[in-house]
């Protein structure tokens, strides 16, 4: 898979993690980790670039009795842009899967 | 790897961000850090789980595309305490980058037949190239991304002309490598002008960059208000010695020519013509000569409306010396 396509996908998958409710950086990299098994360092740059993009914004709040946490936001561009990536994760699974159950076969 | 390891390591790499971009990330990474701590991780384990500050570096610049021209080599990095300075790494940089190109031609000048086979490790290169792809020199990231771009496209092409046969392969490599368009099998999809296209923005973008950081040390832009010397001088030796004597010499004539020609051939032509007539002694004498000032009247009427239009034109000309003149005291030619 090209660095272009697993980019997409990290981007679907946090993407997602917001459409659910505001979540700081520490929170979306933990989830993802536990979902995907990726680094949580490699949450940061996803964010960025979603943010660069305008698919993301992001807002200090005060945290209980510590320097405040940045909350990252979904957009309305970025729940579209979610909802591309996503059609374009279904069609090309089902196609993978339509694949792998033919491909080796002689027909 | 403590908490200020990991940052001063991820400091360090990303040396091409401007200072705001790199505290902006930082503090993520503190915040990660901070946390962590609260949720009763050590230093270490957090450092652990984000990965080494070398790839989460490499993730952001190559979110910021083309814009990294230099960039300290891994094996520098891991081994490294302080000492990054670039010439030790530029000959293994440009190495990498030559056995990459070499290593693509094979498969450029691949016909059709080998396309599944030889495309595969084009496509290994290809990602691989991405991931190094800040690290050779500009230069060499042009020529890499353009081969990049050219090769998968090209054998794909070539695959999708020479016959039905390769279609399936194709297509299953249209949907993996192309996120962004949709993957239809449509062969429209990866036709020549939007490789050419797309391949021209990137190189565009190193092109763009390249000129940029050329330019930024050294380069100062002519403002409006600045004045060129040796314009200035011209324009003096214009003003003082050219235009005078040429104007006046011009003047002169034409105002002498204009007068000389209105005054005598109306007065002289129409007064002739009148007392010729007037004295004839046969009629068809006197309406020659009234015809003959009428004549003069008439070329005399043309010959002012001459006149007024070569004003017209003396004064288009002083207009357009005055703006050459300007042209020539800001930029110092014409």
């Amino acid at each position: 898979m090209t660095i272009q396509f697993k980019k997409g996908v990290l981007e679907l998958c946090v993407l997602s993690l917001l459409k659910d409710g505001d979540r700081y950086g520490y929170d979306v990299a933990c989830e993802l980790s536990k979902a995907i098994g990726i680094s949580d360092g490699s949450v940061y740059p996803v964010l960025r670039r979603l943010k660069d993009d305008g698919y993301v914004t992001s807002y200090l709040e005060e945290a209980s009795g510590g320097p405040p946490r940045k909350y990252y936001v979904i957009t309305e561009a970025g729940s579209d842009y979610m909802n591309t990536l996503k059609s374009e994760w279904i069609q090309l699974t089902s196609q993978i899967n339509t694949l792998l159950d033919n491909g080796g076969q002689t027909t | 790897m403590t908490r200020k390891e990991y940052i001063a390591a991820l400091d360090q790499y990303l040396v091409t961000m401007s200072a705001s971009e790199k505290a902006d990330i930082l503090s993520d990474y503190e915040e990660h850090f901070r946390v962590g701590l609260e949720n009763g991780k050590t230093e270490s384990q957090i450092a652990a789980s984000l990965g080494s500050p070398y790839d989460v570096a490499n993730q952001f610049l190559e979110g910021e595309k083309p814009k990294t021209p230099t960039y300290p080599a891994r094996t520098a990095a891991t081994a490294s305490t302080t000492s990054t300075t670039a010439t030790g790494q530029r000959p293994a940089q440009t190495a990498s980058a030559q056995t990459y190109t070499t290593r693509q031609r094979p498969a450029q000048t691949a016909t059709s037949q080998g396309y599944t086979t030889q495309q595969r490790p084009a496509q290994t290169a290809a990602s691989q190239g991405y991931t190094t792809q800040p690290r050779p020199t500009q230069t060499a990231g042009s020529q890499l991304s353009q081969t990049t771009q050219a090769n998968p496209y090209r054998t794909a092409q070539t695959a999708a002309q020479s016959g039905t046969a390769q279609q399936p392969q194709r297509q299953i490599y249209d949907v993996g490598i192309q996120n962004y368009a949709q993957a239809q099998g449509n062969q429209q999809g990866y036709s020549q002008p939007n490789y050419q296209s797309q391949a021209a923005q990137n190189n565009g973008g190193y092109v763009d960059y390249d000129r940029q950081a050329a330019e930024r040390p050294s380069y100062s832009a002519p403002s409006e208000g600045k004045y060129n010397s040796t314009g200035i001088i011209l324009l003096i030796v214009l003003c003082v010695v050219l235009i005078p004597t040429v104007g006046s010499t011009l003047v002169g004539l034409l105002a002498g020519l204009y007068g000389a020609v209105v005054g005598f051939a109306a007065a002289g032509g129409s007064l002739i013509a009148v007392g010729a007539a007037l004295s004839a002694t046969s009629i068809w004498t006197c309406v020659g000569l009234v015809f003959i000032g009428i004549s003069f009247l008439l070329l005399t009427g043309l010959l002012v409306i001459a006149s007024i239009e070569g004003t017209k034109l003396f004064v288009k000309l002083i207009k357009y010396c005055i703006k050459e003149g300007k042209k020539l005291v800001t930029e110092g030619s014409f």
